[in-house]
């Protein structure tokens, strides 16, 4: 492993928790200069969904501290969109670490906290791919009810 | 006495070494051993006047044994707590902060609002889980009486 001089600048310097995350992009099949900026920074979008990690101790070992953020789908009300949410909370706490919050302009949060003895790039990477995978199935869930519910309403005009 | 009632039946699906941990932090947090048993039984608990649950995930998903197990933890609130869209609204804006920061959600499940955390065993001690038990209680009581008092879930 090597280390640069910029890594040691930046609040998150540890060397190991730069390579860490490039390496746990490079699991989940991002291009390489994408990655390399992503252990820098610790910020990435995959496929338009934006994803934060970073450690809690500057330590790549963990634990770590990632999330991502979605936008209440087109034709779903806040109410809907808020109870999903808080239905999906009783659920995403018995397969990670993980809940969802709301940010101020009413987008989701999906928020997971890793825990220790994550420094294995793999595993790191399959945790963020958990994150996404999550935060999917329920914009996509509440979005597919919307639409049926839309598509019902029509039918029965 | 009912014979059958003589060996109740196991309620907490965990593994032994999960169920030794929980017996052992009710103890600490002052229990009477027979209430302590009880607990790790049931999976039932109430902690600074708030209903406690417990379930266990010692499934493997990642196919790695050494990640170990985790308590899943929810406490009920009252129902009043997520009885209108603002106070939703707000406990989902708390709740980004209380994952955070604590690692702990608001949920609603039919009607029931709760507050859920996770407390993953490996590297801790009984103490650790007992002290983290107790603040998660009166994190979830100190909700409650927000709404109580008429003020949002957590103060924004």
């Amino acid at each position: 492993m090597t280390a640069s001089a910029s890594a040691s600048a930046t609040p998150s310097g540890h060397p190991g928790v730069h390579a860490c995350r490039r390496d746990a992009a490079l699991v989940l099949g991002i291009a390489a200069p994408v990655a390399s900026h992503f252990g820098e920074t610790g910020v990435i979008e995959i496929a338009g969904e934006p994803l934060v990690l970073q450690p809690l101790h500057d330590d790549p070992a963990g634990p770590w501290i990632a999330s991502t953020r979605a936008a209440r789908p087109d034709g779903v009300s806040e109410e809907t969109w808020i109870d999903a949410l808080l239905l999906a909370n009783n659920h995403a706490q018995l397969v990670a670490h993980a809940g969802f919050g709301l940010a101020p302009d009413g987008e989701a949060v999906l928020v997971l906290r890793i825990p220790p003895a994550h420094d294995d790039p793999s595993l790191l990477a399959i945790q963020l791919s958990g994150l996404l995978a999550l935060i999917d199935s329920v914009r996509d869930g509440v979005r597919n009810a919307a639409a049926t519910n839309a598509s019902l309403s029509r039918t029965l005009q | 006495m009912n014979p059958f009632d003589a060996r109740p039946a196991q309620e907490l699906d965990a593994p032994p070494h999960v169920l030794a941990l929980l017996h052992a932090a009710m103890l600490l947090l002052g229990l009477a051993p027979d209430e302590a048993l009880a607990v790790s039984r049931t999976g039932g608990l109430v902690l600074e006047g708030l209903d406690l649950g417990f379930a266990c995930d010692s499934a493997d998903a990642d196919g790695d044994d050494d990640r170990g197990a985790a308590l899943v933890v929810a406490a009920q609130l009252p129902k009043g707590v997520l009885g209108t869209l603002a106070q939703r609204r707000s406990a989902l804006l708390a709740s980004t902060e209380l994952m955070a920061f604590v690692g702990a959600a608001i949920a609603c499940d039919r009607g029931q609002p709760r507050l859920i955390s996770r407390w993953c065993i490996a590297g801790q001690s009984t103490a650790q889980f007992a002290t983290w038990l107790r603040d998660f209680a009166k994190l979830g009581a100190g909700i409650a009486e927000r709404q109580r008092a008429g003020d949002s879930v957590l103060a924004a």
